[in-house]
Order: structure tokens, then C-alpha cells, then sequence
């Protein structure tokens, strides 16, 4: 197994420990947010403990049919903090830029830009191909609200920590649709993936991609290398494949998988790849929100279109944090393993 | 499970202690009925055909009917003295090309397993018979009835089978089947095509109780109060075998995890190992925050 080295640059420490903030002297984000965008769009976030982060055209519309803006996903960010914050602690952010806004050209960034502020939490890490490579790491708001700064809209964090980069704390199976399977199909395999847990004695969070499948993640116990969790995955995704091949698929290849099928999609785990967080925004008309669901969400009603930036935080009150709430207790694949026979057949 | 039988073989002077062990396994889904009211088990009685009432075991006798509603009383006495005595012996009368014998004539295999002391005599008798390729046929009896039997070689095993005698086949001149010359030569020029193309070496693992493995599904759905999803019923067998060898892997992973990391540092960039695929299959496009694996 690779060792991840990591390095903490200088520049990162201060901005470590910025996550109250209506707790302390300056006025709270959302409010400053407002103020910004209402003056000219530019100024200074004052986020607290002395850090600040200079932010730029908060008027600049990210979502032309909505009328949404780069202030309006700052706030979103910032009244979800707590929740967002605590998901990508410690890891590293990989960036998709759209710097005209989600119909415009977008771009992958994995580096860490050269001239981030000293608010910006960046570190040195050995990346997927063994090179040392700067990279953003996440868990506070002003790195957070950097990355919306450089015209990123949802952030995706690695399934791993800073600095054992070779652990993940949990395993992803990524639901997506053929283009010919309606969402509804989508929630008939994610239920089909919360049977096989089931019958697995393993615990998941279900959550909507924001974009048009779901995202089923099954939190690990600490020490568990990102090998085993692409084979726990991989051990889901073809159980669930093998019983239901009509709905589900774990064919690779998308012109062989049948159109109406859901490509249950375990390698999303590989280290470095990453998908959307929990409570990201997604550049999708509409302006979603990845969300947490509760099990029994997870139905015929549930629509990916009713969580946006408008109603989650809501919602986050309502309902409390389901990813934290999920996502506490890890499961042991050595028991997932040893409850298992251990060799031949099921008999028959 | 225990012997159904204990003997020997013999032929000329030899013979060679053995035991006789199923070689089939019943592997039916057993069913019980029940009264559909209250479920409770449903049971066989004998009873008199004239009066209805039911008749105790002490009171049956066998009868074979000689003509319609006549019979004659075979008592235990007489079917002891129909039984064949003694030899507890199969006896070897010759031995044969193994494919001389029509298949339609193998009825039941049978292990025969060495008993104490017939280990030597076991196995040369199995070499030779090996070296010849030969099938021993004689009688056996089991059960006081005297059946026809093929011992022959199926790896370090003699296996005996039971087969029908001559009289218990059906003849196939009681049917009619059509002459070869109906059959035109570029037909049957693409017929062979056809079979070569589905020309395969015989394993019978391939082949599964697909009725069985549905009955078994959906007495499980039911279990859970569920309607069975029948459908991966053609290939639930390679995808078992997926799933085992995936836990496998996992457990391997597990026991790699433990050791200690030092000595494989950067020795392993790619750490995750590409699920296989099949070769025609192509990678999709990877974005860029992927790593091509």
C-alpha cells in the first residue's frame, strides 16, 4: 500500500478552527454575504478568530434560469456549515470550475492554485500517481467558500483523510441511470442495494446526487484501505446486479450496458476518484442539493428535484444531519467477511 | 451414510470385500401436505376399499391378480423362499468394452468403497480394469432381488451400476422414426455447421435445477413476506461464484490491511487491483478526476 505523505504548509494553519459564527464578534456570513453582493459584489468576509477571505462578483448569476448566484451558493454553504463542514474535514477537494456559470465551459482542478490565501487550508500530499502535489483540503468555511470563489459549485472531497490518504472511512455505490431508466427505477435498486445491506448487516446512508441518480455510502470502521472498500462495493454492486439484471448492471462499459438499466457503480471508490459530498449543490438547472435521505424516503414519492439551495437548510432543521447521524457508527467488513462461508457453493 | 449393502466382489479366484454407498443424492425439495383450514399436517391411512374402514398393518396380505378382480395370497413364507439366498457376492460373469452397453441400460450408480482389508485387491482390480478398459457385468442381489450390474472405473473409484435387464426396455420398433434418406446433403452440410459451432467439452456443472433454485427463492421471498424476483435465474450460477470470489478477495485485502505498511511504501502505486472484465468490454471515458485503472 502506498503511504500518503502529507505535509501541512504554514499558511494553513490559522484557518483550521473557523466554524462558529454567530458565536463570535463578526456579523454572521449569510448576513456579510448579503451585504457584499447588495454593495458592488466585492469585499471581505469577515469569518471570524481573525481570518478573513476577499470574495469577488457575488452578483454573478451561477444558474441562468434560476437567477441563481455565486452569493446565493455562498449562503446556502454557509447556513449548512455544520453539516458540510464536518463531511469533508480533512479531505483533500477536488474543484470543477464553471466560471461562466453551469452552462458555460467547466473545468477539473486538483492542484491547490499557487496564490490561495493564507485563510485557505492547502496541503502537501503525495497524489494518486506518487507525486507530492498541493492540494485544497477541506473542513473549514473560508476554504470552503474559496472554492465557490473560483467558480466551483459542488466540491467533491476524496473518500479519505489527511494524512492516512490510503484509508477510506467509507465505500460509495453510485447509482446512475442509463438514459432510458426513469428516476423511479433508481429507487427501486436503491432499495434492492438496502436489502442486500440488510441482509449484509451492513448500515448506509442513502443520499440523491443532486444530479440524476443516488449515491448508497456505507461507513467504514478506521483503518480499512481503499482496496477492501472498492471489493466491499464491488460485492454489493454485483449481488445487487446478479439478482435484479434487468434493473441493475455493474457493466463498465456504457455501450454494453442496456439503456434502461441503472449502472450500479462500485469503482467510484478507486482512490482519488470522488463523487459529489453530502449537502453539495450540484450545477444542475434548479440548482439541487446532494441530500441525505431517511430509509424510508426512499420510495416511489421521492423526487431529487424538491432538495435545491432553497429547501435544505430548511430541511436541515427539520430534520436534523441523517449523514451524521449515519455515517457515526462504521461498519466492520471483517465481520461482513467472517459471517460468510468460506468457501464452495450456497447449497443448493 | 451408511452402506446399503456389504460384500464382495468375486470373479475366478478373487474377492475383494466391499461396501455399497448411493452415489445420488436426493436432492428434492420435500413437501408436506396440510389441511388448507388450519395447516395442520395431512396423513395416508390405509383403509378397506369395500367398507371404507381402516385396516391395521396385521391385517394386509399381498395379492397378485391373476385376472381381473381375482388374486392369489403370496404370504411372507413364499417371498422367502422366491428370495435369493446367500451369495453375498457380486459376482463377475464378464467383462466388457465399456462402450459395447447401450446407456439406456445404466439405472442407478452405486460407490462401491474397499472394506477393511480390500484396499490392495481394490485397487489392482481398479488398475486393471483401467489398463484394459474394461466393465465388469454381473448379478447382485440387494434387498432379496437379483439385479443386473456393471462395475467400472471412475477415477480412484469403482462405481457399480444398476441396469435394466433386456426385458425392461422398451423396443424401439414399437415406435416408428424416420429413414436417413429424407435428409438432403446441404442440409445436413449446415446442420453439422451448427453443431460444430455448439461443440463443447461435457461439464455438467453448467447445468442447473432451475426449478429447484425458484422453488428455493421463492420459499425464502416468502419467509420475508416478499414476491420472489425470478429473473437472474439464468445466470445466478457464474454470479454466486462472483460474489464468493469477491469475498474472497476482500478477505485477502483484509489480511494484506494488517500487515505492516513500511516495507510496501510506493512499491504499489496502483493499489487497487481493476475488476476484471471481459475482453470486449471497453473502459468508458474516464473525466479527469479519474484515475485511468
Amino acid at each position: 500500500m502506498k503511504s500518503a505523505r502529507t505535509k501541512r504548509t504554514p499558511s494553513a494553519a490559522p484557518a483550521r478552527s473557523t466554524r462558529a459564527t454567530a458565536s463570535t464578534s463578526p456579523a454572521p456570513v449569510v448576513a456579510q454575504l448579503e451585504a457584499i453582493e447588495h454593495d458592488r459584489g466585492d469585499g471581505t468576509l469577515e469569518l471570524g478568530r481573525g481570518v478573513s477571505l476577499a470574495v469577488s462578483s457575488l452578483g454573478k448569476v451561477f444558474f441562468p434560469r434560476d437567477g441563481i448566484t455565486k452569493g446565493d451558493v455562498m449562503r446556502f454553504y454557509a447556513r449548512v456549515e455544520d453539516a458540510i463542514l464536518s463531511v469533508m474535514r480533512d479531505r483533500p477537494l477536488v474543484l470543477k470550475r464553471y466560471p461562466d456559470g453551469i452552462d458555460g465551459q467547466s473545468f477539473y482542478q486538483q492542484k491547490a492554485p499557487d496564490k490561495a490565501p493564507p485563510a485557505v487550508r492547502a496541503e502537501t500530499i503525495r497524489n494518486e500517481k506518487g507525486e507530492q502535489q498541493r492540494r485544497l483540503i477541506g473542513g473549514d468555511l473560508a476554504t470552503l467558500l474559496y472554492t465557490i470563489q473560483l467558480g466551483a459549485i459542488s466540491v467533491d472531497p476524496w473518500h479519505s483523510r489527511v494524512p492516512k490518504l490510503e484509508l477510506a472511512d467509507f465505500t460509495i455505490l453510485d447509482l446512475d441511470p442509463g438514459p432510458k431508466a426513469p428516476f423511479s427505477r433508481v429507487v427501486e435498486v436503491a432499495k434492492l442495494v438496502h436489502e442486500e445491506l440488510d441482509a449484509l448487516k451492513l448500515t448506509a446512508v442513502a443520499k440523491t446526487s443532486g444530479s440524476s441518480g443516488m449515491h448508497i455510502v456505507i461507513p467504514l470502521r478506521p483503518g480499512v484501505s481503499d482496496e477492501t472498500a472498492v471489493l466491499a462495493a464491488q460485492l454489493i454492486a454485483t449481488r445487487v446486479a446478479s439478482r435484479a439484471p434487468r434493473i441493475a448492471t455493474v457493466e463498465r462499459s456504457v455501450s454494453a450496458r442496456p439503456a434502461g438499466t441503472v449502472y450500479v457503480d462500485y469503482l467510484q471508490n478507486i482512490r482519488a476518484k470522488t463523487v459529489a459530498a453530502a449537502y453539495a449543490v450540484r450545477a444542475r438547472p434548479g440548482a439541487t442539493v446532494s441530500t441525505p435521505l431517511d430509509w424510508n424516503e426512499v420510495d416511489d414519492a421521492l423526487d431529487p428535484r424538491d432538495f435545491t439551495i432553497e429547501t435544505v437548510p430548511d430541511r436541515l432543521r427539520r430534520r436534523g444531519d441523517i449523514w451524521a447521524r449515519g455515517m457515526k457508527k462504521g461498519n466492520s467488513i471483517r465481520a461482513l467477511v467472517e459471517a460468510q462461508p468460506r468457501k464452495g457453493k450456497t447449497p443448493r | 451414510m451408511a452402506a446399503i449393502w456389504k460384500g464382495a466382489i468375486s470373479f475366478g479366484l478373487v474377492s475383494i470385500p466391499v461396501e455399497l454407498r448411493t452415489a445420488v443424492r436426493g436432492d428434492r425439495i420435500s413437501f408436506r401436505m396440510l389441511h388448507a383450514e388450519d395447516l395442520s399436517p395431512v396423513k395416508y391411512e390405509r383403509v378397506c376399499a369395500e367398507d371404507g374402514q381402516p385396516v391395521p398393518w396385521s391385517e394386509i396380505v399381498k395379492g397378485y391378480e391373476y385376472t381381473k378382480g381375482k388374486y392369489v395370497v403370496l404370504t411372507d413364507e413364499d417371498f422367502e423362499r422366491a428370495a435369493l439366498e446367500g451369495s453375498r457376492a457380486i459376482d463377475i460373469l464378464d467383462f466388457v468394452k465399456q462402450d459395447e452397453i447401450d446407456p439406456r441400460y445404466f439405472e442407478t450408480p452405486y460407490y462401491l468403497v474397499p472394506s477393511k482389508g480390500g484396499e490392495r485387491p481394490y485397487a489392482l482390480l481398479r488398475e486393471a480394469m483401467r489398463r484394459t478398459g474394461a466393465v465388469g457385468i454381473g448379478k447382485i442381489i440387494i434387498r432379496q432381488k437379483q439385479n443386473l450390474a456393471a462395475v467400472k472405473v471412475v477415477g480412484d473409484a469403482l462405481v457399480l451400476e444398476l441396469m435394466r435387464f433386456a426385458n425392461e426396455l422398451v423396443d424401439t420398433k414399437e415406435f416408428s422414426f424416420p429413414a436417413a434418406d429424407v435428409v438432403k446433403p446441404q442440409e445436413l452440410t449446415m446442420a453439422e455447421q451448427l453443431i460444430g459451432n455448439l461443440a463443447e467439452p461435457f461439464s455438467p456443472d453448467k447445468y442447473t435445477d432451475d426449478y429447484r433454485a425458484n422453488l428455493m427463492r421463492i420459499i425464502k421471498a416468502k419467509l420475508k413476506g416478499k414476491k420472489a424476483d425470478l429473473e437472474p435465474m439464468q445466470e445466478s450460477e457464474p454470479a454466486d461464484e462472483q460474489v464468493f470470489d469477491l469475498m474472497s478477495r476482500l478477505r485477502e485485502s483484509l489480511e494484506q490491511g494488517k500487515k505492516p505498511r513500511s516495507g510496501a511504501k510506493g512499491t504499489r502505486s496502483g493499489a487497487v487491483r481493476a475488476p476484471r472484465k471481459s475482453a470486449a468490454s471497453k473502459e468508458r471515458t474516464p473525466p479527469k478526476s479519474r484515475r485511468s485503472a
